[in-house]
């Protein structure tokens, strides 16, 4: 055998076992075909092995998948049992015309639409095919109980809310008839919930996800005509829309919320002031970022200026703060002397939070009759290494505050002192504004007060005489708040 | 002879099986199982870890003489072999990873909040909302983070979502972070810090429902959405 007989031999060698799929050493292919069967074995094996693997792994998939697509379920078929009680019990009061049976019966329409609302949102449709039917459930809950606060006062609905109620109940028998045929497709097996929580693009999924939103997507029509809902309760449309009251003043320009931001930030040492953004949400402003001089951009300070009269909505200082000098006393000074600096009259301080080397102090406004304002609130949030403001928020401040007639209180303090409970080991009075479910505010005695180790405070209404609120003081090292 | 010779040609082959196997198996416990029951969000504290938990396990490690560095919150190699050192003793698996078993045995509560944290019951809610920070916009700027927190807690407060942290964080496709597990990992300090804030009350985003990154997202629904304010790379919209 001469070189080229051998170079070509193991040349045409090699092209034979490339076209094997393995790649070995000229050398070993002297073995022959024994070896070659041998690979072919091994591959053979591992294929069985990967398969082994891939059916246990789809066998797992499968079976979670089940299990989702009965959770789906679970909550699809409670929804809709929620809703045919919903109607039902809706039925029911637009018939009843005594307090007590009403009380009864809103009581249960607001748990039940608690409990559909709650269905609904652990079904996986997108949130535009069901936005409008959860505000509806949401909303059906929370007016059944203003109603049945009415209710328990022994007065029956007024016509008005008679005429909302059998507009509710029209919408819950829509509802009710989208959710049976959604029902018997659903029984068919036309839709399965558990293949539309999966994140494929595969065209049949998208179908079957597609065919529910189109689904919910057409009840969403139907409630295009859906009332406006005005009451005492906190979903009321005139709540969500509220508009700010304590906005006044002329609309100022960019270079006029840069100095009040630069006279707001007067103890830290700020070097440029630019607009990032500016907010249109419910109050109007200029988002300011205010860049520390040597500062990073990192550090930088974020402060909203409200386009009408100039104020400051927030501000937050995202600054580390190592340590902890202040005394909780030297904190609320601090925070105090701020204020006053910044042209705000007539606070006091009521709750505190410490968390990360900070406290965030809770104010709220105070008449020069030492009347407590409960919706004029506002935060600050001082540093306690150093006892800089690292954050202050006056939503609640701008959103309520205005100029307030407070008439002389009905009831003297004896009286409203013979409402609460005896249980309560009163402490101190003092007359507060309270902010009522549906925007509203109602003057009250508050009564501070211990009972079984823990704070308390009750409030009854200084012109009806009724207990309005209780709130408990949650009091530890960290901070005093209400529950 | 040849049968012998045969036989040491088949040992590469027969190891090569058993390297297969072997791979397929690690493959199969570690990557299959996990993925299907989400198996690795149980981990809670490793290389690279921070915060108030590292504190404790590092504090209780120190304590008990496994552990001799300092007390920052920062889970480095120190930690990792007390940690090791603390599961050999202990008959656990020394992989200088606190998972639920280890947590348990060094007694900090997992999937909780953190330990070093006494406040009220809002605690729990905290952790939580940290946790979709974290997983929803941790390479935001701090502010960027307060927003997508004060989204949550308005959606809260809006009768067109579920009424609760935990129902609106968790409803099915609202968040991309919980969608893909991405949210199950310990938030970061930064994270925390701006739940706290968004709970106190803070809002940068204006009142807003919505947030999108323009540059990612596809639906088009949601570009119809009046914009009412723009921090870092989200969109916030009513």
């Amino acid at each position: 055998m001469d070189l080229v007989e051998a170079y070509h031999q193991s040349d045409r060698e090699t092209l034979f076992l490339q076209i094997g799929g393995m790649v070995v050493k000229p050398y070993d292919v002297k073995l022959g075909r024994k070896q070659y069967h041998i690979i072919i074995a091994v591959l053979g094996a591992a294929l069985i092995i990967t398969g082994f693997f891939s059916y246990n792994a789809y066998a797992g998939k499968k079976q979670y998948q089940t299990f989702l697509q009965n959770n789906y379920q679970r909550s699809f078929r409670e929804l809709v049992t929620d809703v045919e009680n919903i109607k039902l019990l809706l039925e029911k009061a637009e018939i009843s015309a005594s307090p007590v049976q009403s009380n009864a019966l809103m009581s249960q329409i607001w748990m039940q639409s608690y409990s559909a609302a709650e269905n609904l949102g652990q079904l996986p449709i997108t949130h535009n095919a069901l936005s409008k039917t959860e505000k509806y459930l949401n909303q059906v809950g929370d007016y059944s109980y203003s109603i049945s606060r009415i209710n328990a006062k022994n007065k029956a609905a007024d016509d008005k809310d008679m005429e909302q109620i059998s507009k509710l109940r029209g919408y819950a028998g829509e509802l009710l008839n989208l959710l049976h045929a959604m029902e018997s497709d659903i029984t068919e097996g036309k839709i399965k919930f558990g293949e539309i929580s999966q994140k494929g693009r595969l065209i049949l999924k998208k179908a079957s996800k597609e065919a529910v939103d189109v689904k919910f997507g057409n009840m969403e029509d139907k409630f295009n005509e859906y009332p406006t809902m005005i009451y005492d309760g906190p979903f009321s449309d005139n709540v969500i829309e509220g508009k700010p009251k304590g906005l006044e003043g002329e609309d100022i320009n960019l270079e006029k919320a840069r100095e009040k931001a630069k006279k707001f930030l007067s103890g830290n040492k700020i070097g440029t002031i630019k607009e990032v953004s500016s907010g249109k949400g419910k109050i109007h402003t200029f988002g300011l970022e205010a860049i520390p001089k040597n500062g990073e951009k990192a550090d930088s300070i974020s402060i909203d200026i409200t386009k009408k009269g100039g104020y400051v909505l927030w501000m937050l200082n995202p600054r580390d703060i190592p340590s902890k000098k202040l005394t909780d006393k030297q904190a609320s000074d601090k925070a105090r002397k701020f204020l006053k600096e910044q042209g705000f009259g007539n606070l006091t301080e009521t709750y505190f939070l410490k968390n990360d080397n900070t406290t965030t102090i809770t104010f709220i406004g105070v008449t020069e009759e030492g009347i407590l304002i409960y919706p004029d609130l506002l935060k600050v949030k001082v540093a306690l290494d150093n006892g800089e403001v690292v954050g202050f928020d006056a939503y609640q401040y701008l959103m309520s505050h205005r100029k307030r007639d407070i008439g002389k209180p009905s009831l003297t303090e004896e009286e409203a002192r013979g409402k609460i409970s005896q249980k309560l080991e009163v402490e101190r009075v003092k007359l507060a504004i309270i902010p009522m479910p549906g925007d509203k505010e109602q003057l009250c005695y508050e009564f501070k007060g211990k009972y079984n180790q823990f704070d308390y405070f009750v409030y009854i209404n200084a012109e009806t005489g009724e207990e309005e609120n209780i709130l408990r003081i949650i009091k530890d090292e960290d901070g005093t708040l209400t529950q | 002879m040849l049968y012998r010779d045969k036989l040491k040609r088949l040992i590469p082959f027969i190891v090569i099986i058993f390297i297969y196997a072997g791979f397929g198996g690690w493959v199969y416990k570690n990557y299959v199982t996990s993925l299907i029951s989400g198996d690795a969000a149980s981990i809670l504290l490793r290389w690279g870890s921070r915060g108030a938990e590292v504190k404790e396990v590092q504090k209780r490690l120190k304590d008990w003489g496994f552990y001799n560095g300092a007390v920052d919150g920062i889970y480095g190699w120190r930690t990792a072999n007390a940690v090791k050192a603390f599961q050999k003793k202990h008959g656990l698996k020394a992989d200088g990873i606190v998972g639920n078993a280890t947590a348990n045995a060094i007694g900090i509560k997992t999937g909780t909040a953190p330990v070093s944290q006494k406040t009220t019951s809002r605690s729990n809610e905290t952790y939580t909302l940290a946790q979709c920070i974290h997983g929803e916009a941790r390479g935001e700027s701090y502010t960027g983070q307060v927003a997508v927190a004060a989204v949550i807690l308005n959606r809260v407060d809006d009768p067109r979502f579920p009424k609760t942290i935990a129902g609106v964080i968790f409803q099915p496709g609202a968040f991309t972070a919980v969608s893909d597990g991405q949210m199950f990992q310990p938030p970061g300090d930064s994270a925390l810090k701006a739940a706290r804030d968004a709970l106190n009350g803070w809002d940068p985003s204006g009142g807003a429902l919505y947030y999108y990154n323009p540059a990612k997202t596809t639906n088009k629904w949601i570009w119809s959405r009046p914009i009412i304010k723009v921090i870092g790379k989200h969109y916030f919209c009513k």
